[in-house]
């Protein structure tokens, strides 16, 4: 299931994205990666978290943390709106789900088109980007699921979270 | 052997479970036996089992296991012959085989092809063979004085175990002893005749009995009962794996869910569409799958649960052992073993009983001697007793011992430096029985095989927290001490006492709450940089919920009046603050997932009625923040 690495993106294959917006720039994930799209649900604030977890929601039976997308990145914090989302994404037995400003499509784009990421375009700390992808003018920013979930910043904030994860 | 491999491996396998079901069911026997030396059946029973193990084994090539259960196999035929008389020491050493041929097939079992150094047990049950084996061979079934009629009965009740066993033994021929099998099918037509020899040396010998027939009926005609019984507890089973049970278990949460939002919509829509007659075909339907849902609910709990029997049955053994150990006389009485318990629990409590019951031998009841001196029996008592109440069961173990010494255990905790000696001389009593369960304390002089490292009781305490189980000890000096645990029925439905804090609901587990009331600010006391309440004798350490989990933008309501649920583990307890108390709720407790377990201060999270998540409270992370408060 997990994202392909570097190399599987030089190929000639064919990406499939779900497409999301988080402020102004439209940002995507692996479709494999995602498990459903569900709307802004009532969520359970957890104490002595990290910042940029908004708590957790109850998934058919299943507690699953959130995270805002918008913090996690250290963009300014938005109120939710109709247009708010949580994509539950599903990597390697953890179910989380992103809390976006809205999804927009799913795209196929072919890897080819896809850069490695610039250092200053975006307003996203590269660490967490595979690349951008050019489609109709527009540019589209392909994230890393894995490295925002296990990224050592996590670790600096909840030494015990991701002792166990 | 002409078997391809995996048909081997798999005829051992079944060889090993079988066996060793078999040697579990001996080890019960042979207690029993001992306090009823004379009973026939019983050494018919055992006999067999062990002659069981020993076809199979030698079947399979298995020679050590062969020659171990030969001899011992020697003396039961003697013991059942009535050639020989059953002493203690004859039963130790047909224990011990027992115990080796255990080794043995443990060692089949890992594959370790471990030679075990059977000889000196050969060598006991050879001299245990030769010395209560005095009397001559030509005497054989003299002494099988019974009389006629109970001869009769007993052939009548025999037939059906004996049924059983061949049917049992035709599975097992059939399975894997196929050249024994034409011997077995034999057995199977004519049951009778083969199970009927003691019976015939019995008749021959009616003319010698002394005993009138009468008093005999009684006792045959409850062993039939009994063997009935036996038949109908065949055990009719499967195996699954637990983690299949726990995934139709959250399915069915799920689908209670579902069923709470329907029972909502439906007395909406009465209230809305009083007209329309489907509203009440629907609301009809909703209560068919409500009372559906429930009993599935309960159904699939109880598959997760099994009899205390379980854990039980192994200390009959072990208590006889440790007695004579100890040279000690005692009587083990068991209560309630049918109680049913949550197989997690079961699995939890084996160890803190073994602990518990190698103490009562130990420390609690006395040599016969000093009882005798003491007024009391020569053999002391101890008690395993099970039973249900309400939600939760109750397991304790007493004994009529000499009882816990306060006062030592006072001294014994004071000189080892766990506490002051003021604060032990104003301990009471009912406290002091408590440092029994501090890590590294013990009372004894001197460490002994059995206990006195001080180790056990902390076991105990530790696999009581792991399992919500609350443990409480009463003693008097001279009668005897009885500990008591209470233990939640099932570990996947738990009870919480749900609390408002900061206009955030969290929920602590009821088995940790001691008592909850009302308070005003005023009855808080600032000590040291941390506030204490006094209610009643006791001075409680105070957290405030609020500010345990707030965040910058919920603060605490501003009100004078406020809630203190005093909360405890073991020996521990704090007052936690609230701003309201909402009420008790049983929930499914559940992971807050890979992504945030481990977060300070919530043990997890649970799914209300209404579809919401609370979060469940971590009540000892609260006890060790605390010990960190004070040691700062």
């Amino acid at each position: 299931m997990g994202t392909k690495t570097d190399k599987e993106l030089d190929s000639r294959e064919i990406l499939q994205l779900v497409t999301f917006r988080l402020g102004n720039e439209e940002y995507s994930l692996d479709i494999l990666s995602v498990q459903e799209i569900i709307r802004h649900m009532e969520l359970t604030r957890v104490p002595k978290a990290p910042e940029f977890v908004d708590g957790v929601i109850n998934l058919r039976g299943r507690v699953i943390p959130v995270l805002d997308l918008r913090k996690r990145f250290g963009l300014s914090a938005d109120e939710n709106t109709e247009e708010t989302r949580i994509i539950v994404v599903d990597i390697n037995d953890k179910t989380v789900g992103f809390k976006v400003d809205a999804v927009s499509e799913v795209l196929r784009l072919p890897a080819d088109t896809v850069e490695p990421p610039p250092s200053i375009v975006t307003d996203v700390d590269s660490e967490y980007i595979r690349g951008v992808g050019k489609i109709d003018g527009r540019l589209i920013i392909l994230l890393d699921v894995t490295k925002i979930l296990n990224s050592n910043e996590l670790a600096d904030i909840t030494p015990e979270a991701s002792a166990v994860a | 052997m002409s078997f391809p491999m995996d048909d081997m491996e798999e005829i051992i396998n079944d060889f090993i479970a079988e066996a060793q079901e078999d040697l579990e069911n001996l080890d019960q026997k042979f207690v029993q036996l001992e306090k009823t030396p004379g009973d026939t059946a019983l050494l018919n029973d055992i006999f067999r089992a062990m002659h069981t193990i020993k076809g199979a084994a030698g079947f399979l090539g298995f020679e050590d296991i062969v020659s171990v259960a030969h001899v011992s196999e020697d003396i039961l035929n003697k013991l059942r012959k009535e050639e020989m008389a059953m002493t203690p020491s004859i039963m130790d050493a047909v224990l011990a085989a027992s115990d080796m041929i255990g080794v043995m097939i443990q060692n089949i079992k890992d594959h370790n092809e471990k030679k075990e150094e059977f000889e000196p047990v050969i060598k006991v049950l050879k001299e245990q063979l030769e010395g209560g084996g005095k009397q001559p061979k030509a005497k054989k079934g003299a002494k099988a004085a019974k009389p006629a009629k109970e001869a009769k009965t007993k052939s009548a009740s025999k037939t059906k175990i004996v049924e059983k066993e061949t049917l049992k033994d035709k599975k097992a021929a059939e399975k894997k002893v196929k050249p024994k099998g034409k011997k077995k099918e034999v057995q199977v037509e004519e049951p009778v005749v083969e199970e009927s020899e003691p019976v015939c040396e019995v008749t021959e010998q009616v003319t010698e009995t002394a005993e009138p027939a009468a008093e005999t009926v009684e006792p045959v005609v409850e062993k039939q009962a009994a063997a009935q019984q036996e038949v109908s507890h065949v055990e009719q089973t499967i195996r699954v794996d637990t983690s299949r049970i726990d995934a139709v278990m959250n399915m069915i949460g799920e689908l209670v869910l579902s069923r709470n939002r329907m029972m909502v919509l439906g007395t909406k829509l009465s209230t809305e569409q009083v007209e329309n007659p489907l509203v009440g075909n629907m609301n009809d339907a909703i209560a068919q799958l409500d009372l559906a849902t429930t009993d599935l609910q309960l159904s699939v709990m109880k598959m997760r649960m099994q009899p205390i029997a379980k854990v039980f049955n192994k200390f009959p053994r072990m208590v006889r052992d440790l007695a004579r150990q100890s040279g000690k006389e005692i009587e083990l009485v068991i209560e309630g073993q049918e109680t049913e318990l949550d197989k997690t629990v079961i699995e939890e409590l084996g160890d803190p009983l073994v602990h518990l019951i190698r103490n009562s031998v130990d420390h609690g009841v006395e040599s016969p001697e000093v009882r005798e001196a003491a007024g009391k029996p020569r053999s002391g008592t101890i008690t395993l007793s099970a039973s249900q109440e309400g939600r939760h069961i109750v397991v304790s173990v007493s004994d009529d011992g000499k009882g816990i010494d306060a006062n030592a255990v006072k001294a014994s905790a004071a000189s080892k430096g766990l506490m002051s000696i003021d604060d032990a001389i104003r301990m009471s009593d009912k406290e002091a029985y408590n440092l029994i369960f501090l890590p590294g304390f013990s009372t004894a002089k001197e460490v002994s095989n059995i206990s006195g490292r001080g180790v056990g009781m902390d076991v105990v305490k530790t696999n009581m927290a792991k399992i919500n189980g609350v443990i409480s000890v009463e003693s008097e000096v001279g009668v005897g001490s009885k500990i008591i645990f209470r233990l939640p029925l099932t570990l996947a439905i738990i009870q919480v006492l749900t609390v408002e804090a900061g206009k955030e609901i969290y929920g602590i587990p009821l088995t940790t709450v001691i008592e909850n009331r009302r308070v005003e600010d005023s009855e808080i006391k600032s000590v040291e940089g941390g506030e204490v309440i006094q209610i009643r004798d006791k001075v409680y350490p105070v957290l405030r919920l609020s500010s345990l989990v707030s965040t910058l933008e919920t603060s605490s309501e501003e009100s004078d009046c406020k809630y203190i649920v005093i909360i405890g583990v073991g020996e521990q307890s704090l007052g936690l603050i609230v701003d309201r108390l909402h009420g008790q709720e049983e929930i499914v407790m559940k992971s807050m997932g890979e992504y945030l377990k481990g977060t300070e201060g919530v043990a997890g999270a649970c799914i209300t009625g209404d579809g919401r998540v609370i979060l469940i409270l971590d009540v000892s992370g609260f006890i060790d923040s605390l010990n960190g408060r004070y040691a700062h």
